[in-house]
């Protein structure tokens, strides 16, 4: 073995106890260096939560929220309510263990279930009432024409109203009376005066959109292709600009429309753009690289910055999932999922491709019941493998608790462990090859 | 107790345990300089720059201690061409890999202007010495 202090000389003894004392120096490093390998390869994923500190930037997991509505500060989790809590990763993990510390030693949680699922945050929302067609359809069932106008279905009173208006019948789009209950029935267009909310309008290479009887300007033709088709519009030339106000605000792009403004990309919802902050956070969360849309300054400038969308972040309202199995579409508004009820509703909200979703996400479930920690009476933890929920898409982990009796916690903890295996193996490397090549080669985006 | 913590064949197999420590903290730290520059954070998530150059500081003060309380004095050997030639490569690399995303042109100046630093501080304070 190197000697790299030869010119030092020890006596017989002390040499043979120097020789046996770097050999182990060496083991030890060796063994130091695969320890670190194994912790690079085969990662844990911690996530924490302190109720003593609820605000600290040190807590990893977002506030946990009672009956998944309200925030819990205190730790406080009344009998019979639910406490419930989100771990956001972007990668697969094999075993979870879950542990729950309890701020006095009276709650007793032994053989409390923690129940827990996978999906995308977005996607466990509760179930709002399905939504109709997207505002501005026009669509024909027999012999009877309808606008949607300002979310109602208003049909036109005779055929003539529609022609001495400019509409173009082959723009409307034929669809059965089921397709049309989800509107809520508005009063029927009588008047060829005056054009009823919701009309699109092309005024030179500009579109417009009547909106309480003004003229909003779509900020781009490829904005206003997020939304509707170029047949839709009415054609009318710049005298017309003077028969409508014209509004100050900018129609932009449907929302959840993804963009690219250089090499950053952003994720468009209600006015606000989120830049995403890494391509992780991009492919975790379902979201197609084809399915982003170059943009230009001004198109941007419509927009307000938003908070940096990290793992953590939620799919924004506009986002619409497509379930696997049955191929059902459910839009996301104001943190609830809406049913696009049939295909004909689905299509006048779909412009690009939606975030496909297994529908098994919402019904599979683990549940690990908590055993009482050696080491200390206030700490429950148990331990789940996640096999069964392995092939859902989505790295969205919800954890729910609902204990019999009132409880106070005062930390939870979180470990996402891998297992030693060959497939976790290849994964790893197959990641930190994508890693490193996602350092030096920039996506460009079409 | 005194005696056996002054036993100098002792501290001559501490000195020389030292050293292949030395040894391998500085490979050690080679390394995780060239992986975090592919990598950033992959190795100093789990174990900080600050510890790695914290156990070097203590393992060379610890040595230069010792090799004076032992008065060992190696002959001051002649600069090794190899060797920095190799360091050279190795740093322009480095260098050259942190800069990767400015201009190429500035990147070259940037990287020019690191070696010959270096080249001057290097004359300054080794050469003048030897």
């Amino acid at each position: 073995m190197l000697d790299l202090t030869k010119e030092i000389q020890l006596n017989p003894h002390y040499q043979s106890l120097y020789k046996k004392l770097r050999l182990v120096l060496y083991i030890l490093a060796i063994s130091i260096t695969f320890y670190l390998a194994y912790l690079i390869l085969f990662p844990h994923k911690y996530y924490a939560f302190s109720f003593l500190n609820p605000h600290s930037n040190k807590n990893s997991l977002s506030i946990p929220l009672l009956n998944k509505s309200h925030p819990d500060y205190n730790g406080v989790v009344p009998a019979n309510s639910s406490l419930s809590f989100d771990a956001n990763l972007a990668d697969g993990y094999s075993k979870i263990k879950i542990t729950l510390t309890t701020l006095h030693q009276s709650s007793n949680l032994t053989h409390l279930a923690v129940s827990l699922r996978k999906s995308y945050q977005a996607f466990l929302y509760k179930k709002g009432s399905p939504i109709g067609f997207r505002d501005g359809s026009l669509l024909k069932n027999n012999q009877h024409f309808y606008l949607i106008s300002d979310g109602h279905l208003r049909e036109f009173s005779q055929l003539n109203i529609l022609k001495k208006l400019g509409y173009n019948l082959k723009s409307f789009q034929t669809v059965t009376p089921q397709d049309l209950k989800y509107n809520p029935l508005g009063s029927p267009i009588t008047s060829f005066q005056q054009y009823p909310n919701s009309t699109i309008f092309k005024i030179n290479t500009d579109y417009y959109l009547l909106v309480n009887q003004r003229l909003e300007k779509f900020v781009s033709t490829q904005a206003f292709k997020t939304r509707y088709q170029a047949q839709q519009s009415i054609e009318k030339n710049i005298s017309f600009l003077k028969k409508y106000p014209l509004a100050k605000n900018s129609i932009g792009f449907a929302d959840g429309t993804l963009v690219s403004r250089g090499i950053s990309v952003y994720i468009l919802s209600q006015g606000v753009f989120y830049p995403i902050n890494n391509a992780q956070t991009f492919e975790s969360k379902g979201w197609q690289w084809k399915n982003i849309i170059p943009i230009n300054e001004n198109e941007l400038a419509i927009y307000k910055k938003g908070k940096l969308f990290n793992i953590k972040g939620v799919h924004p309202t506009g986002t619409i999932f497509k379930v696997l199995e049955n191929s059902h579409y459910y839009l996301i508004k104001n943190h609830q999922k809406h049913l696009l009820p049939t295909p004909a509703i689905a299509n006048s909200w779909l412009f690009k491709g939606p975030i496909l979703i297994s529908g098994k996400s919402l019904t599979t479930m683990l549940s690990c019941y908590l055993k009482k920690d050696l080491l200390s009476s206030s700490t429950y933890s148990c331990e789940t493998t996640t096999q069964q929920l392995a092939n859902l898409i989505g790295h969205d982990y919800e954890f729910k608790v609902s204990p019999p009796k009132n409880i106070q916690l005062s930390f939870i903890n979180l470990d996402f462990k891998k297992d030693f295996t060959k497939l976790n193996l290849k994964n790893s490397l197959k990641n930190l090859f994508y890693k490193i090549i996602g350092n030096y080669v920039q996506i460009h985006v079409k | 107790m005194f005696k056996f913590m002054l036993n100098k064949n002792l501290l001559l197999l501490a000195y020389k345990l030292l050293t292949d420590l030395l040894f391998l903290v500085l490979i050690f730290f080679t390394f995780t300089l060239v992986i975090e520059s592919l990598l950033p954070g992959i190795i100093t998530s789990h174990i900080s720059f600050l510890k790695i150059i914290f156990l070097l500081a203590l393992n060379l003060l610890t040595l230069y201690f010792l090799g004076h309380y032992l008065k060992i004095n190696f002959p001051t050997n002649q600069t090794n061409k190899k060797t920095v030639l190799f360091l050279t490569v190795l740093f322009s690399l480095l260098i050259f890999n942190s800069l990767l995303k400015l201009n190429i042109f500035l990147a070259i100046i940037i990287l020019f202007l690191a070696l010959l630093i270096s080249y001057f501080l290097y004359q300054e304070f080794l050469e003048v010495n030897s």
